[in-house]
């Protein structure tokens, strides 16, 4: 159970916010604000991100130096490959936002999927670098 | 004296140790001096010949010191200056053709990295980084088929750590996290099994199997649970002293008789041959 929960808790919130979308249906806001702000923020997680992914190869903790030798490493570096995946799919769902017209609010299906994207996108961020702040916070 | 030996590595590569110790040298002694931890060092002499270049460095102690004592006189102190203190004496010889160094090892005195730091940061705005790496034995096995009893082992492991074996039944980052955490605070099992006294009596197992066993546990200390592991063999003729053979990082070392002078210092001379005698005994020895 906690594995299930751990693997796949940041898809299960994003389908969750994108339902409650659908069923709630607020207006999409109008204009391109919103696209170019959620675009913006996703693209900053990248970052951090691919700076991220240098720094759990290059770090030499005792504790980094014993997860490297376990299965464990592959497993962290999955959570920040799907970080950086689901960020980069939010700034193509962002970016498609634009193709549609921007005076009337975008349709619903298109609302649910960028709530999707973008709690995606926080939920996974969050669990690789709250593991990462972890791991270098033991530090003997 | 205890003598060690060391091979020297400098960032950047190219940095010139036997340069560095003509430099200081040729400066007055007032002018060699550094501090560290609040504690004077410098190189006192330098010597060179045949290639090989002899130093010996002091350590100032300031702080308070010794009392001068007979068996027949009170103790009374030392009539020192202001400016002077206790000098803890260490002789080194470098070898500037092969990067060896090999120091001399006193208690009291500087160490390996406290001299190597002296080197390397003598000069102001010059950046460069000087470490003694200790060399090896790579003949700990040959020394210990050749010694005589086993009389003492003494093993430090540490609680287990994180394996794969974990990642079986817990595939989780969060349970990596807690365990880690809990192990690096864990307490080591220190195990010591001697023999019984008497120069006959010794340990009946196999020191050979155990280097064996210790070694697959990997040379890297820090992930081995092996913290260390070491044997007390008594010397193959049983008059000599025993010698404690560090199974995982048996340094080279050496140790030679020396008899103090009437001032209750090991003449500097002496300690400079004993030097020289060990590294010609130890390059015969790698060839």
């Amino acid at each position: 159970m906690k594995t299930f929960y751990e693997r796949y808790y940041p898809y299960l919130f994003a389908v969750l916010a994108g339902v409650a979308y659908a069923v709630f249906s607020p207006a999409f806001p109008k204009g391109d604000e919103i696209l170019s702000s959620s675009i913006t923020v996703a693209a900053i997680f990248t970052g951090f991100l691919a700076t991220t992914k240098s720094m759990a190869i290059s770090l030499d903790t005792p504790a980094m130096v014993r997860l490297r030798s376990t299965q464990y490493f592959d497993l962290l570096i999955r959570y920040l490959k799907e970080a950086i995946n689901v960020s980069l799919l939010s700034v193509v769902v962002g970016v498609g936002g634009f193709f549609f017209d921007a005076s009337s609010p975008r349709p619903l299906w298109y609302g649910a999927l960028w709530s999707f994207f973008m709690v995606s996108t926080f939920f996974t961020f969050t669990r690789v670098t709250n593991a990462l702040l972890k791991l270098m916070a033991l530090r003997r | 004296m205890k003598i060690h030996l060391y091979q020297i590595q400098s960032t950047p590569d190219d940095f010139d140790l036997a340069a560095r110790l003509r430099l200081i040298a040729a400066d007055d002694l007032e002018h060699r001096n550094r501090t560290r931890d609040g504690e004077g060092i410098r190189l006192e002499t330098m010597y060179e010949d045949s290639g090989l270049m002899y130093c010996d460095f002091i350590k100032i102690r300031t702080e308070h010191g010794p009392a001068k004592v007979g068996f027949n006189t009170p103790a009374e102190g030392f009539e020192l200056e202001t400016d002077e203190g206790f000098g803890e004496e260490t002789a080194m010889l470098y070898d500037p053709g092969r990067g060896y160094v090999v120091l001399q090892y006193n208690h009291h005195g500087c160490r390996d990295n406290a001299i190597a730091d002296y080197l390397a940061g003598y000069l102001h705005g010059h950046f460069c980084f000087l470490s003694f790496n200790p060399v090896l034995d790579r003949d700990v096995r040959s020394k210990i088929q050749s010694s005589g009893l086993l009389k003492k082992l003494t093993l430090s492991v540490a609680a287990r750590d994180l394996s794969d074996d974990d990642y079986a039944g817990n595939p989780t980052i969060g349970y990596a996290i807690q365990s880690l955490g809990r192990n690096l605070d864990a307490e080591k099992v220190e195990i010591t099994i001697s023999a019984g006294r008497g120069k006959e009596k010794g340990l009946q197992f196999s020191a050979l199997n155990l280097l064996k066993w210790v070694r697959t546990f990997g040379r890297d200390t820090r992930i081995s649970p092996v913290k260390s592991a070491k044997v007390t063999v008594q010397a193959e003729n049983g008059n000599a002293a025993s010698i404690v053979l560090d199974l995982l990082e048996q340094r080279m070392v050496a140790e030679i008789e020396l008899q103090p002078g009437d001032d209750k210092r090991y003449p500097r001379d002496n300690r400079w041959r004993a030097l020289h005698a060990v590294h010609d005994h130890w390059l015969s020895e790698m060839t």
